[in-house]
């Protein structure tokens, strides 16, 4: 009875206050804006890249020479995800293409930057206006919780009733919780509604299933910063100190961290640079091919021949076979690399719940990095079969009539998009990461306020 | 009197923990962004190296296909990223697109989505808030001490008391930003990789100028709300939210209004119309060798080529003229102004990227038809002369007079609010 008392009356002075509206208005306007934004952005980015798989499948059926088509190689593209909408990741041109041809190593394909706006500003995704913004919101309404009632000495007044202090936190908690989440599922609700009486955007099955757990880690996350807004409320002594320090903590755990822990990593498991690799590849075709040459001839000189009788097909299929393998070992070397590089990274960069929030936000929408991982990964499976179709077919002589050669049998590679049930279970270790967090700072906000002295 | 004023403000706000800490948070952060930058520019230094020397080696000679086109790393970019990334590139000249960048696909990822922290982020983002922490309670806080109408009711002009609360301020906060400048310049220094000429430390000079206008404009910001609002916590929860919305949303919405308005083909469209033409050509060519006719002449395959990169020009100039719109609506918001201002002056803007592309677009053009058949003279082609200074300086001054502007706007608000308030 008494903790209803106190969470009406916590959610009154909320309403009442100028900053309840501040709130509502910021998370209208961000929100619905930023899914808005997005969503137009989806719908081109989509656009395009329906049109680039058209053109590149054109491309590979008007091809005149198997030859030709080996020489200017394939692109191969993932599909956008339908929830880049919510969460932008690591999505780009740069990552989500990749281009190899029968002579060249995979590559990301990027394109040149002759938009550079967006390279200096990119666009804000829901991910980042729930991370940064509304947890500013957030702090703003839990930064007085108790210190203010001490300050205006109705603290004392309130404890003086016979209601035990883990009654009174609790309904702060709940009333404080649930005047912060009218504004931001209200937003949340319009950018839905503007999603899905959108032609643009099509939420299959699964991607509802996605949405429920991005909503679902969005509210754990702001419960997070409520806590911690609560916590150094309890051991301030006036309101602006709390206002300061968490403001501080903001900084460092929204802006600092997630900039520096990437490179702090970098810097103490460092992987070869591009370019290095890109070296190393030289080096292992020059080897490749002195070893082949060896080869040959040792064959030649067993057989009592002079010079090797070998036609130039064979020599292809010989150095390109020992090239492959090689190809793939020294692939699997650096990805390995980068599989312990990229542990680092997350790992140091999970001191901050923002870098956790947004690894989850991009994982659940599979615009994270792992979904680059899986088109690299696929690209290194495809790429063998590509190349093996067009050595099969390479002498075979095409009267040149100028009419396109057959490519209707050509392997084609297919981007398997990871299942919600994959998904998830990527992100629960994640999330538990989010709710052990949410729970010690509750504690140490229990304990502080029992603590703590009234005066 | 005014220099008393200044010697006060001065003692006070140095002797507060707030202020420790700020300034230990701004050494730091100084700190680390010179560390991961003076790195990471020596990774684009020997990544460039390697890039030429394999090319020049290896892909020059035997793959006819590959030209590649890179503008050597920047120094100042330690001090202002920007647009470097974009300045390192690869070309392919194939036949159906004549211009694409490589990036190998051997890198981290996740480095993708993360902006170095440069200096000029650490200021951009940090600093601005970092600013406005110390100067939101300059006025509103002696007002609620009551030590106002005491100072008030000495021989003192109100504007002198103004001016001698900003200057204090604002030296209290250049000396954590002056020795982070310091120590940045000695990682610098430090590196073999390092070595700046006269025409750089002029730069640096510059960019810190920018950096101390815009560190100015967001003091004059808080001392501003101070003179206007009443209570200390209303003024910060105040300057907070011009911060979210100046410094976070308003530059990254130059773009999405920008494209309400301005429309701009993506690359795909530009391509399936260039394949297109292409292909009509080429089925016109079978047809002609079927009726034995003879088929294209020199001049005919020109005509064809110019016609392609007339298409890619248009589409160039179109996302030109689309991301010149984003740019001007983001300069609503001085942090975007400062980005554009430092970018340009340290010569990582958009300005040198722009000339980097056109200088990258007709050397492929040259390379088109005529490649040079020894090493020697395609590397003579290859070089890239970045933008003067006294260019850039030109290229920066919109963004130059905005900040001064801005500041001055700022002050005056913050004296006539402070003119008409009550010393209670």
């Amino acid at each position: 009875m008494m903790l209803r008392a106190i969470i009406e009356r916590e959610m009154l002075e909320n309403l009442k206050n100028v900053r309840f509206f501040v709130a509502i208005i910021l998370c209208l306007l961000l929100v619905t804006m930023s899914i808005f934004v997005m969503k137009q952005d989806y719908a081109d980015t989509n656009k395009a890249s329906t049109l680039r798989d058209d053109l590149d499948k054109l491309r590979i059926l008007s091809s005149r020479k198997y030859l030709a088509l080996g020489q200017r190689g394939i692109k191969v593209q993932k599909p956008i995800p339908s929830l880049t909408v919510f969460s932008k990741g690591i999505n780009s041109e740069k990552t989500d293409m990749m281009w190899f041809s029968r002579y060249q190593e995979p590559a990301s394909l990027g394109e040149l930057i002759i938009n550079p706006y967006n390279e200096l500003f990119p666009l804000l995704d829901y991910s980042f206006i729930v991370g940064a913004i509304v947890t500013l919101i957030v702090i703003l309404f839990s930064y007085g919780t108790i210190c203010r009632e001490r300050e205006d000495a109705t603290l004392k007044l309130m404890l003086s009733y016979a209601v035990p202090r883990h009654t009174i936190l609790l309904g702060k908690w709940i009333a404080g919780y649930i005047c912060i989440l009218f504004p931001f599922l209200i937003s949340l609700l319009m950018g839905l509604i503007m999603i899905s009486i959108s032609p643009d955007v099509r939420f299959q099955g699964e991607d509802w299933g996605a949405l429920v757990a991005i909503v679902a880690a969005s509210l754990i996350y702001i419960a997070l910063f409520f806590n911690l807004g609560l916590f150094v409320s309890a051991r301030s002594r006036h309101s602006s100190n709390a206002l300061i320090v968490l403001l501080l903590i903001w900084i460092s755990v929204v802006i600092i961290i997630p900039k520096i822990a990437p490179y702090a990593a970098g810097y103490i498991y460092p992987v070869p640079s591009d370019k290095e690799i890109m070296m190393k590849h030289v080096t292992l075709m020059d080897d490749v091919l002195k070893r082949a040459q060896a080869e040959v001839l040792a064959e030649a000189k067993r057989r009592g021949q002079d010079k090797p009788n070998i036609s130039q097909n064979e020599w292809n299929t010989k150095w390109v076979s020992m090239w492959n393998g090689e190809f793939a070992r020294v692939e699997e070397e650096v990805d390995n690399k980068l599989d312990k590089q990229l542990l680092m990274v997350k790992g140091l960069s999970s001191i901050s719940p923002y870098s956790v929030f947004d690894y989850i936000m991009s994982d659940l929408a599979n615009t994270g990095t792992s979904s680059e991982l899986r088109l690299r990964r696929n690209v290194n499976e495809y790429r063998p079969r590509f190349t093996k179709y067009i050595d099969d077919r390479m002498d075979y002589n095409v009267q040149y009539t100028g009419g396109a050669v057959s490519t209707t049998d050509m392997p084609r590679m297919i981007y398997f998009t990871p299942r919600l049930g994959e998904r998830l279970n990527f992100v629960l270790y994640l999330l538990s990461i989010l709710v052990i967090e949410n729970v010690i700072l509750f504690m140490a906000a229990f304990v502080s306020f029992m603590r703590c002295d009234v005066r | 009197m005014f220099w008393r004023i200044v010697g006060k403000e001065l003692l006070e706000s140095v002797s507060t923990l707030k202020f420790l800490l700020m300034a230990i948070l701004i050494v730091l952060l100084f700190s680390a962004s010179g560390f991961i930058c003076v790195r990471g520019y020596k990774r684009s230094v020997e990544s460039y190296r390697t890039g030429q020397e394999k090319y020049f080696k290896t892909v020059f000679e035997t793959d006819r296909n590959s030209l590649r086109f890179a503008a050597p790393p920047r120094q100042l970019s330690i001090f202002a990223h920007g647009l470097e990334d974009a300045m390192e590139s690869t070309f392919f000249l194939q036949r159906a697109a004549k211009f694409s960048k490589r990036v190998p696909a051997e890198s981290n990822p996740i480095f993708a989505a993360i902006r170095i922290p440069d200096i000029a982020y650490i200021v951009m983002v940090v600093v601005s808030l970092l600013a406005m922490f110390h100067t939101y309670d300059s006025i509103s806080g002696e007002r609620e001490r009551g030590t106002l109408g005491l100072i008030l009711s000495n021989p003192i002009s109100r504007g002198t008391f103004l001016l001698g609360k900003w200057v204090g301020r604002y030296l209290a906060l250049l000396i954590p930003l002056g020795l982070g400048f310091v120590i940045v310049l000695l990682q610098a220094q430090m590196s073999s990789y390092i070595d700046f000429k006269t025409e750089d430390w002029i730069r640096i000079a510059l960019f810190c100028v920018v950096t101390f206008l815009y560190v100015s404009l967001w003091c004059s910001l808080g001392i501003f709300l101070s003179a206007k609002t009443r209570g200390t916590n209303i003024s910060l929860l105040t300057l907070f939210i011009i911060w979210t919305i100046v410094v976070i949303t308003l530059p990254r919405m130059g773009m999405p209004i920008a494209r309400a308005f301005v429309s701009a083909p993506s690359r795909s469209e530009m391509e399936a119309e260039r394949d297109r033409v292409s292909r009509e050509r080429e089925d016109n060519y079978w047809t002609r060798r079927a009726q034995g006719l003879p088929g294209f002449d020199v001049q005919e395959s020109a005509v064809a080529v110019s016609g392609a990169e007339q298409l890619e020009q248009e589409y160039m100039r179109r996302h030109n003229y689309l991301s010149a719109v984003a740019g001007n609506i983001s300069r609503i918001s001085p942090a975007a102004v400062y980005l554009y201002a430092s970018t340009n002056i340290v010569g990582t803007g958009v300005e040198d990227n722009s000339k980097f592309l056109d200088t990258a677009l007709a050397y492929i053009s040259d390379m088109r038809f005529g490649m040079p058949p020894t090493g020697a003279g395609r590397q003579k082609v290859v070089e890239f002369f970045p933008i003067r200074l006294t260019d850039n300086l030109v290229n920066a001054k919109i963004d130059l007079i905005l900040l001064v502007f801005t500041n001055i706007l700022f002050f005056m608000c913050a004296y006539l609010f402070f003119l008409r308030s009550d010393v209670k």
